[in-house]
């Protein structure tokens, strides 16, 4: 597949999921999958609260959506960057020890039941 | 013509005699380094040719490893950060710290570790995925679903 191709249907899937995301509130409607370690665990994990969080900011309301997940919202320049420069093979390996780290972090944070830590849960 | 094998396990050439000659001179071949001449499909070492016996055996102990162009070893980040994020963060994590270990050994100049960790990384993913789904089709079929799904409740979590 050449990368043109790659680029394409890459473009179509996020079209059609922000589309979906746009169209369906999370909140209300039971359409997308639960993720399964919240369901389990009771506890948050670092992507719950992403799909709401852009359903908000598809609708322009930002505060709402670093409400929801701040972290999948912050990283969404990056995520953008990636994939239009994007060669992860030849990433310094430091940043994907960072990366871990900091989804790591921000797991463990969002779980802590106490101001202002409770900011970040969804 | 030649063609050679080289310490990346890669083909060069075809090359002229005088360019391996000189290869060998340089420190890119040597004596064990494989050799196809043209017309043959046998790869044999390069000490095996009498043209070059002599020239590779007077740079006997030489470095093995050619130009190097760095190998492309995929490190599966985007599916282990995918996986983490939206079907199983337990295994997913796993998935990215070989993901990580691929660079860091790739920086190291460790290919095979770096190839060990990729197929690690793509494991720990097919893991994650794997687990992700298993667990929302038994979610999808359980009791609760369903009164859930028929009370319309809102849902706490994605």
């Amino acid at each position: 597949m050449t990368d043109r191709v790659k680029m394409i249907c890459i473009g179509a899937v996020i079209v059609a999921v922000a589309t979906v995301v746009f169209a369906v509130d999370p909140q209300r409607a039971n359409v997308f999958p639960v993720c399964p370690f919240h369901r389990m665990t009771g506890l948050w994990c670092p992507g719950c609260g992403a799909t709401r969080a852009f359903h908000q900011l598809l609708h322009g309301n930002m505060l709402a959506a670093l409400r929801y997940n701040s972290l999948a919202i912050v990283m969404l320049p990056l995520a953008g960057y990636l994939i239009v420069h994007g060669d992860v093979s030849t990433m310094k390996p430091v940043w994907i020890w960072v990366l871990l780290v900091v989804v790591v972090a921000f797991g463990v944070l969002r779980n802590i039941p106490v101001y202002p830590f409770t900011l970040l849960a969804p | 013509m030649f063609k050679i094998i080289g310490g990346d396990g890669k083909e060069y050439g075809p090359v002229s005699a005088e360019q391996l000659h000189e290869w060998v001179r340089d420190g890119r071949a040597n004596a064990q380094t494989l050799v196809q001449a043209e017309g043959s499909t046998e790869w044999k070492p390069l000490g095996q040719f009498p043209e070059f016996a002599q020239a590779a055996s007077a740079t006997m102990p030489p470095p093995v490893v050619m130009s190097q162009p760095k190998p492309n070893i995929p490190n599966y980040l985007v599916p282990a950060v995918l996986s983490t994020i939206c079907c199983c963060l337990p295994f997913g994590i796993v998935a990215i710290i070989f993901a990580a270990q691929v660079n860091t050994k790739l920086q190291a100049g460790d290919i095979l570790g770096a190839t060990a960790a990729s197929r690690n990384a793509r494991m720990w993913c097919w893991i994650a995925f794997g687990a992700g789904a298993i667990l929302s089709l038994l979610y999808l079929f359980s009791a609760r679903h369903y009164f859930i799904f028929q009370r319309f409740h809102r849902f706490r979590y994605d």
